[in-house]
C-alpha cells in the first residue's frame, strides 16, 4: 500500500525548535575493527549520565563516532572520566570541542519527504555558519553549532521553516 | 537483564553514501542536497561531521529505486565511486563510497540510554554484522546494516531486548510517497 502526500507550504511547518546551550561535542576516531569495543565503552557510560546526539560510520579502515552527551553532563568531573574511557579504546583519537549548542527540530513525516536536509543546511551555508555535526533520522534534524551562533542560525533556519 | 523497547522496524533497501570532503576540493554538501531535492529524492538517514577544520564527511541513505539517479547525479557533479574502503589504507579526501543493499534497523524508544546504544552495536559486531553508520533522532536509533541481513540483527537483539507481545512486522506493510504540489495557474 501507498500513501501519497503533497505538502502546500511556501515555507516548512515543524512541530517545534529546541536548543541546548553550553554541550561539548566529543569525536573518537578509532579502527573500524574496534567499534564493538568502542560501543561497549558506551554500554558502560550509562550509570553516567545521557547523549543528546551520538552517531558513527565506517570509513573502510577506520571509525569515526560523534557524541553530544546530555547536558546535565557538562562537568570537569564528567570530561575527565569520558577521557578516560575513550582513551581505553585502542588507536582512538579523540577530539572534545566546548562550548557547542544543539538546535533540534521535527516535523511531520520528514523522513519521508524530500528536501529536509538541504532545507536546514543550505541557509546556514549561504551565511557562512559552520555546521560541526548534523544528523538526521527519523523525524528529527539535530544540528550542532558553535554556542556563540545559535542566533544566527535561528535566523537562517527562518528562512526555510516556519520557527 | 533484557531491555524493554517499543518495538524494531526495517527500512527498504537503500543506497548507503559516504563522501569524505578536504580542504574544500570536491562539490559542497549543500551542492549534492541540493541536486537531490530538485530531483525529488528523499533522504531518510543522514549525517554531517564537520568539525575537523578543513575535513568535512557526508553520509546518507536514499531508496534503493533512487540508486541510479542517485548515482548519475553524484557523476554530473564530478564524484565518481571508489572501491569499498576496506581494501584500502584509508580516505583520501575527496572520496566517495557507495554501498548498495544497505538496510535501516530502527531500535525505539532510546530513552537517551547508552546501554541500548552501546551493546546493540557491540551485540552486532560481536556477531560479525558490519555496522556502516548509525544515528540517533529524538528517540530512536537506526543503524545501517547489509539489507540482507536484517533478519539475522533481529535475531542477535533478541538476547538483548524484549519486545512487545503484539508486535507489529518489522518490514513495513506500506510507504508514503511525497509528490510536488501542482503549480497554480
Amino acid at each position: 500500500m501507498e500513501t501519497i502526500a503533497v505538502y502546500w507550504e511556501a515555507q516548512i511547518r515543524i512541530y517545534g525548535l529546541t536548543e541546548r546551550r553550553g554541550l561539548s561535542l566529543w569525536t573518537v576516531d578509532f579502527p573500524h575493527k574496534e567499534i564493538g569495543s568502542c560501543a561497549e565503552m558506551l554500554a558502560e557510560l550509562d550509570a553516567d549520565g545521557s547523549f543528546d546526539l551520538v552517531f558513527s560510520h565506517d570509513a573502510g579502515t577506520t571509525g569515526r563516532l560523534a557524541l553530544v552527551p546530555g547536558g546535565e553532563d557538562v562537568s570537569r568531573p564528567r570530561d575527565a572520566l569520558l577521557w578516560q574511557r575513550f582513551e581505553t579504546i585502542p588507536g582512538a583519537v579523540v577530539t572534545r570541542r566546548y562550548p557547542v549548542a544543539l538546535l533540534y527540530l521535527h516535523g511531520p513525516h520528514f523522513q519521508d519527504r524530500y528536501g529536509i536536509a538541504e532545507a536546514a543546511l543550505a541557509p546556514l551555508r549561504r551565511h557562512d555558519i559552520p555546521i560541526l555535526a548534523m544528523g538526521c533520522a527519523g523525524t528529527s534534524v539535530h544540528l550542532v553549532v558553535a554556542d556563540l551562533m545559535v542566533e544566527r542560525v535561528r535566523a537562517a533556519l527562518a528562512e526555510t521553516f516556519v520557527l | 537483564m533484557k531491555i524493554a523497547i517499543g518495538g524494531i522496524k526495517f527500512s527498504e533497501e537503500l543506497l548507503h553514501v559516504l563522501y569524505h570532503r578536504a580542504e574544500g576540493c570536491g562539490p559542497a554538501f549543500e551542492a549534492i542536497l541540493g541536486a537531490l531535492a530538485k530531483a525529488r529524492i528523499n533522504i531518510p538517514f543522514l549525517t554531517i561531521d564537520g568539525g575537523h577544520g578543513n575535513e568535512e564527511r557526508l553520509v546518507f541513505c536514499v531508496a534503493a529505486g533512487d540508486a541510479g539517479m542517485v548515482e548519475t547525479l553524484l557523476r554530473q557533479l564530478s564524484l565518481v565511486p571508489q572501491q569499498a574502503l576496506s581494501d584500502g589504507d584509508g580516505l583520501s579526501p575527496p572520496a566517495l563510497v557507495v554501498r548498495h543493499q544497505v538496510g535501516t534497523l530502527t531500535l525505539f524508544p532510546h530513552r537517551r540510554s547508552y546501554v541500548l546504544l552501546g551493546r546493540s552495536i557491540a551485540a552486532l559486531a560481536a556477531a560479525g554484522i558490519t555496522v556502516h553508520s548509525y544515528c540517533t533522532s529524538i528517540s530512536a536509533l537506526a543503524i545501517n546494516i547489509d539489507y540482507r541481513l536484517l533478519p539475522r540483527a533481529v535475531e542477535v537483539l533478541h538476547g538483548l531486548v524484549d519486545l512487545p507481545e503484539e508486535h507489529s512486522p518489522f518490514r513495513p506493510d506500506f510507504r508514503i510517497r511525497q509528490l510536488a504540489p501542482e503549480r497554480s495557474a
